[in-house]
């Protein structure tokens, strides 16, 4: 029996959201970082106002290099990495030290991108480390509801892109049901208003709400 | 060992994969480092471990047998075998540990005693760590990194394995557990050892825990369980007594469990070490140890301590006064290296002052003749070089008091320097147990 205790819980949620949140944007700008190889114009401003962060960056250029590797840039993917294993290092023995190892390795990964002239090859091994941490955390946490609190971070924090990046709604709704599942397994504590607004969207697609309050109710879902 | 030095690289690749760090303040910054390893291991023989794990298992009991004393009766200054000043000046002393003796009257738990292998051979005890010692996560880890990276070596090698340190720690865990769960609490992930304490947990399967997830209710300690509170029978507090309980000692401690006091002091609860055990590893009373062996045990100390001088005694005072320049000066009160000053590096001025100091303060320093311990070789770039290097033995009181075959071998990586202390830029090797 793993005893979990409320600071953890939280951290098992966190966890999966930054692990989320390192993933997609890895692989986002994996994808513009080939598409400028080119010559192809980014539209960074655009992704950083639906981000809502800020885009003072010089240029695209600058924008790739400091949104991906600069760990004092408190929106980059660094470090985001970082809070990654900043949550991980401290659930060491309910996650075990060889799950943690692969995210340790992706920040490794990060840090030696930075100074790369083909950063896309260490990228490729943050994506292949994040993904091994989450197969990691499927076959060796013993507690079913630990990995289900990763899971619905996980889930969230990809809903919360979907709905600031404006993807498909297909998509997004998909994800809710998955997310649904997930949080239902977890034993987390939930927001009723947030939990009905979602639950119609995903299960019934009954609700007519706007991306921007269903962000909040996203966001607003798990109590910590 | 060729085979070994070979990997160094990939070994060092492992330890970075699996964070195997260490985290120092400087200007007030907290940074986290990878613990220097060198690849060569120290290695000692199968009868010089049977020695240390004689003598080290004599000190540590004779020590435990001094702590219930000391909180209990206190024979031994009713005796004067060790004069009251020097323990109820000792900053280790806690009245508030009086009238007390914790489960099976072990006090010291987990014990890491610091020693040196002088060049005539023989082992010299530095130091006793009795509070919060640490260390042993590295090279466990380092042990099973290393057999990853080079099977051959172990093959060809006949290393008694370190690996049960978990193990061990369990047992140490179960035997004065109050019923309950076992718990090793964190000061947090800020901590220069959060490595160790995470990493300990795992390997012994104790529940990680910090100051917000235990709560103490009618004299029981409970853990805060997302499920409901989980009472907790034993824990291995990582945080110094004067944090431990504000109801009890610092009252401006965040860290700190309150009324966890109460609850040890009720019997509901074991604290691993206990609290007070400070009186007992300062330096003062180190001189100490080996008369507490003849009074407690009626035996003769098989490890020896460096000869050290207490200017508390005349004779002494005035032995430290005339051979002031071959000493080295270490004051009581401070740890990780720090206060130890070499007589014979300070400046005129410098001298001048300290003999004044210690004139005026005998109690707050002792003086040791400075042992010329052995050099191990470590590897530098693509050369190997000798440096000073010292052992923290781990001695572990569970239902038998044992000695970890393993132990922590730290180096300087200061080729003039005789400290080995990660805080002051050390690095570290395993320990090599070999099995004939």
């Amino acid at each position: 029996m793993d005893y979990v205790s409320l600071t953890k819980t939280n951290r098992l949620y966190w966890l999966g959201r930054y692990c989320e949140r390192v993933l997609s944007t890895t692989q986002y700008m994996m994808y513009w970082y080939d598409s400028m190889i080119d010559g192809a114009a980014i539209d960074y401003k655009d992704y950083c106002e639906k981000m809502g962060i800020p885009a003072d960056y010089e240029s695209p250029e600058a924008f790739i290099q400091e949104y991906i590797f600069d760990k004092e840039n408190a929106f980059s993917l660094r470090h985001a990495a970082e809070e990654m294993l900043a949550n991980g290092m401290v659930l060491r023995e309910t996650i075990s030290s060889k799950t943690l190892a692969y995210i340790q390795m992706a920040v490794n990964a990060l840090e030696l991108g930075k100074n790369d002239s083909a950063p896309g090859v260490e990228l490729q091994w943050v994506v292949d480390d994040v993904m091994a941490f989450r197969g990691s955390c499927d076959d060796f946490i013993e507690e079913e509801f630990v990995r289900n609190i990763i899971k619905t971070g996980i889930s969230i924090e990809r809903l919360s892109l979907y709905l600031r990046l404006g993807y498909n709604l297909e998509n997004v709704a998909k994800e809710m049901k998955k997310m649904l599942n997930r949080l239902h397994k977890s034993g987390l504590q939930t927001n009723a208003m947030s939990l009905g607004r979602i639950y119609l969207y995903g299960n019934e697609n009954q609700l007519n709400i706007s991306d921007e309050d269903l962000l909040k109710a996203v966001e607003n879902l798990v109590v910590l | 060992m060729e085979r070994l030095l070979n990997h160094k690289s990939q070994i060092n690749n492992q330890m970075a994969r699996y964070g195997v760090k260490f985290g120092i303040y400087k200007d007030g910054e907290f940074l986290e480092r990878l613990f220097p390893f060198d690849p060569i291991p120290r290695k000692i023989t199968a009868p010089d471990y049977e020695k240390l794990e004689k003598g080290l298992i004599q000190r540590v009991t004779a020590l435990n047998a001094f702590l219930n004393d000391i909180y209990n009766n206190k024979k031994i200054l009713v005796d004067k075998i060790i004069p009251e000043e020097f323990i109820y000046r000792s900053p280790g002393y806690l009245s508030a540990c009086e009238n007390f003796s914790p489960e099976k009257k072990i006090h010291s738990h987990i014990s890491g005693i610091d020693l040196v292998l002088g060049k005539d051979g023989k082992w010299y005890i530095l130091e006793d760590n009795l509070r919060i010692p640490s260390g042993a996560s590295y090279p466990l880890i380092a042990r099973s990194l290393c057999r990853k990276c080079s099977p051959d070596t172990f093959r060809n090698n006949e290393v008694v394995d370190n690996r049960n340190y978990g193990q061990l720690l369990k047992e140490t865990f179960d035997n004065v557990n109050k019923g309950g769960i076992n718990v090793i609490y964190t000061p947090g992930r800020f901590n220069a050892a959060y490595f160790e304490h995470s990493f300990l947990a795992e390997k012994s399967g104790a529940v990680l825990a910090e100051f917000d997830d235990l709560f103490v209710e009618n004299n029981t300690l409970y853990y805060k369980s997302s499920k409901g509170p989980v009472r907790v029978g034993a824990i291995y507090r990582r945080i110094s007594d004067e944090f431990l309980d504000p109801l009890t000692f610092r009252s401006d401690s965040l860290i700190g469990i309150p009324g966890i006091m109460m609850a040890y002091r009720a019997g509901n609860v074991a604290i691993l070490n206990a609290p007070g055990n400070g009186v007992a590893d300062d330096k003062g009373i180190y001189y100490f140890v080996p008369k507490m062996i003849r009074y407690y045990l009626d035996e003769e100390p098989i490890l020896d301590n460096a000869p050290t001088y207490l200017p508390f005694y005349k004779e002494d005072l005035n032995y430290t006064l005339e051979n002031f320049d071959k000493l080295v000066i270490k004051d009581v009160a401070e740890a990780g290296g720090y206060g130890v000053v070499f007589a014979r590096e300070l400046t005129k001025a410098r001298k001048e002052e300290f003999i004044e100091k210690i004139k005026k303060e005998p109690r707050r320093f002792i003086a040791q003749e400075v042992i010329d311990f052995e050099d191990l070789p470590i590897v530098e770039g693509s050369e190997t070089v000798d440096r000073k290097a010292d052992l923290r033995a781990f001695v572990l009181a569970g239902r038998k008091t044992k000695l970890w075959p393993s132990g922590l071998t730290r180096f300087s990586r200061n080729p003039d320097s005789f400290v080995v202390n990660s805080s002051q830029g050390g690095g570290f090797k395993d320990t090599w147990i070999m099995s004939h």
